[in-house]
């Protein structure tokens, strides 16, 4: 059943197109992540969807409502976790619950009860009466994400929820998305991360200067990029020419090389390993280790755009 | 509705934890009504243990030749400024250096050559003050010889409320001439005489319009935060109906500001037994209506400027130039310039206060009412119609 449904949806900002004929549907208890490095258009887009941003051209419903039309509708079902910051430095975690909870309607012993469970949920029961100023960036995230879930909404928003934390945080946030959606949201995450994408998503839209450029499954996409293969190989040397006879070779799509790593995509590596040892044995290069990786997001981002995801 | 309240009643609870804002709002006043209270009200009477203190060795080089000259000798030789300080008068700079060094002065005094011009045009003028090692000599000499300019000050007052006539009738009557000094030492009276108020009522009422005033700043402070915080946005996508953000959160300032005013007049009330009148109801108008120009102001700017510094400094020299052209309303700056200050927020509603602490002419009053409630007015309505143009979101 489609819950959200985005149609040839523009943004522009003067000249720039920000959002460009972007169209995808979510089906209800997805996780369905937008993929795309900086700048791509995630945040506007999302925005347009939840009501903040007009769009130029097109059409977003969302449970059947265009946003459109009638806004105060669709953010009823909403909770948007923004990509910044978001919480009041000078009202401790329990209050920044609170105020947002009650404006999104909840009173009394609802009210308190939804607040207790989503400062529970996000692991802040014992900090709920200090102030944000005090909190790490990994806690500062996780009230961020709480004051949007108190009011337990159909529809969950985050936008790059882990940006800037470590990597116990990160997969805290994680856990708690998978367990939102198995608690009935439908939820929509941005990220350039492509393993975090991979790990949590249900489907997957890949966007890239405010286009879509795949669309589909984890799998599908993986799939459709079957032959694109990483291979890294750890060496005593690197010497520029044997770099130069690896990038002009016809089936190799890049090559990056440093200190003592050279990362090479190649279309069927079983059948063309061998030319890549030659070369390097032709220069005198010592392999120490080599690995392939299967194909994932990033090698499918990279063979659409011929560019990786992160610069 | 309830939804205005929330956000107003978190806004509250903001205000009084940010540090900055209660310092500038509601500290700041008070302590300023403190400083101009005791230089003012004279810590220094010549009673019991205060007599044990050792006499200050004053240099004074009066170069001033105008009509106040004689004042301020007979001012420097009065018996009660005797019984603190021996003055010692310098013909020269240099003299008054080479005294210095020598330790045979404890201060110095430079009255400079226009301060008597100064005053009659109601210029701003002071003395030049130079401070000497010991902190308690120090402060001995300079409360006393800023309470006299405290004295001149309230002269430019009067002349700042009653007319530029009152200057020419009673500046040059012997006994405003004389500038009263004998009372300078001692508690400057604070009842009311007719028609007239003693200084540390003007300068009740003139802290309590800028610091209203400042309201508007607080507002616009508030309303740009709540963007650079990014807290806007998350507001913007709450099933809020349009309008409750704004609503709430100028309803907060508001309220924060009325607990201001209302600190400050009691604070005055009691501590210094300043009159603010007996008409209630007026007052509550005008503190009002000041406040909601004031906060009108405040969300024009917004809507003009994006970060909340650059409306900090724009406010500042907003309240600085409204409250110079008011407080310089000045005869001999020509009727071009007294007009403007008659376009300053400040000019209507201190002296509307003005007015009601001295019981003056009720229709005086009302015309004043009718020039602050209009201006407010126009105010709100221009807020409103950019608010309504540009919209309050991120
Ligand atoms: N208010 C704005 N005015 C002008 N251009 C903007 C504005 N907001 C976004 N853009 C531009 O639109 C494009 C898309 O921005 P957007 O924030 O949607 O990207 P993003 O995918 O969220 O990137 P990031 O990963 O950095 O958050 C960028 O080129 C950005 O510079
Ligand atoms: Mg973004």
């Amino acid at each position: 059943m489609t819950f959200i449904q985005c149609e040839k949806v523009v943004k522009r900002y003067d000249d720039l197109i920000s959002v460009d004929h972007l169209s995808f549907k979510v089906d209800k208890y997805e996780i369905f992540g937008l993929l795309g490095p900086n700048g791509a258009g995630k945040s506007s887009a999302i925005k347009m969807i939840c009501g903040l941003l007009k769009m130029d051209q097109g059409q977003i419903y969302v449970d059947g409502i265009s946003v459109n039309s009638n806004p105060i509708e669709v953010k009823k079902r909403l909770g948007l976790v923004p990509q910044e910051l978001a919480i009041y430095e000078n009202l401790s975690a329990r209050e920044n619950i609170l105020f947002f909870g009650k404006l999104y309607g909840l009173r009394g012993k609802d009210l308190k009860n939804k607040v207790n469970e989503a400062l529970q949920f996000v692991g802040l029961t014992d900090r709920q009466n200090e102030r944000p100023e005090k909190f790490s960036g990994g806690m500062k995230r996780r009230l961020n994400i709480a004051c949007a879930i108190v009011h337990q909404p159909k529809l969950i928003i985050m936008d790059e929820p882990t940006v800037g934390i470590d990597p116990q945080s990160r997969n805290h946030i994680l856990e708690s998305v998978k367990k939102l959606n198995e608690m009935g949201s439908t939820i929509i995450y941005t990220s350039h991360y492509m393993e975090e994408i991979e790990s949590i998503c249900t489907r997957v839209g890949i966007i890239d200067s405010g286009r879509l450029i795949a669309l589909g499954s984890v799998q599908e996409l993986k799939d459709q990029n079957k032959q694109d293969e990483k291979i890294t190989l750890f060496v005593d040397h690197i010497p520029s020419e044997a770099i130069f006879e690896l990038d002009v070779h016809p089936q190799i799509k890049e090559v990056t090389a440093t200190e003592q790593t050279i990362e090479i995509f190649i279309n069927s590596s079983q059948t063309y390993l061998q030319d890549i040892l030659f070369i390097l044995s032709k220069h005198d290069v010592k392999i120490q280790t080599l690995q392939r990786e299967e194909p994932n997001l990033e090698s499918l981002f990279l063979s659409l755009t011929g560019r990786t995801l992160r610069d | 509705m309830k939804n205005i309240f929330t956000i107003a009643g978190y806004e509250l609870i903001r205000f009084f934890r940010m540090r900055s804002i209660l310092l500038i709002m509601l500290g700041l006043p008070l302590l300023l009504i403190l400083i101009l209270g005791t230089a003012l009200s004279g810590v220094f009477q010549p009673s019991g243990e205060n007599e044990k203190l050792e006499k200050v060795k004053v240099g004074v080089l009066n170069k001033d030749q105008g009509v106040f000259n004689q004042t301020i000798s007979d001012f420097l030789f009065s018996p009660p400024i005797h019984s603190y300080v021996s003055v010692n008068l310098i013909k020269t700079r240099e003299e008054l250096f080479e005294k210095y060094e020598s330790r045979e002065i404890d201060y110095g005094i430079v009255v400079p050559a226009d301060f008597s011009d100064s005053v009659i045009s109601a210029r701003l003028t002071s003395w030049e003050f130079i401070e000497g090692e010991s902190i308690e000599k120090n402060l001995v000499a300079r409360t006393i010889f800023e309470s006299f300019i405290s004295q001149v000050n309230e002269m430019q007052a009067r002349v700042f409320v009653l007319g530029p006539e009152t200057l020419q009738e009673s500046l040059f009557t012997d006994q405003n001439l004389n500038l009263q000094y004998s009372n300078h030492v001692k508690i400057g009276s604070l009842q009311k005489n007719e028609g007239s108020t003693s200084a540390i009522q003007y300068y009740a009422v003139t802290m309590l319009v800028m610091f209203l005033l400042f309201s508007g700043m607080a507002a616009a402070i508030s309303l740009a935060e709540e963007k650079e915080a990014f807290t806007l946005l998350r507001l913007n996508s709450i099933p809020l109906h349009s309008n409750t953000i704004i609503i709430g959160k100028l309803l907060g300032v508001g309220i924060f500001s009325l607990i201001q005013a209302m600190v400050i007049i009691s604070f005055s009330t009691f501590v210094y037994g300043v009159d603010w009148g007996d008409d209630y109801i007026t007052l509550f108008g005008v503190i009002i209506l000041t406040i909601v120009s004031s906060t009108s102001i405040g969300v024009i700017l917004t809507s003009l400027l994006q970060s909340s510094k650059s409306i900090i400094a724009i406010y500042q020299a907003l309240i600085f130039v409204m409250t110079f052209l008011s407080g310089g309303m000045i005869p001999n700056l020509g009727d071009f310039l007294n007009s403007l200050g008659k376009f300053s927020i400040n000019y209507w509603s201190s002296n509307t206060l003005i007015r009601l602490m001295i019981e003056s002419d009720s229709t005086m009053i009302i015309r004043n009412m009718g020039v602050i409630g209009s201006t407010s007015l126009v105010l709100a309505l221009t807020a409103g119609l950019i608010y309504w143009k540009v919209g309050y979101h991120e």
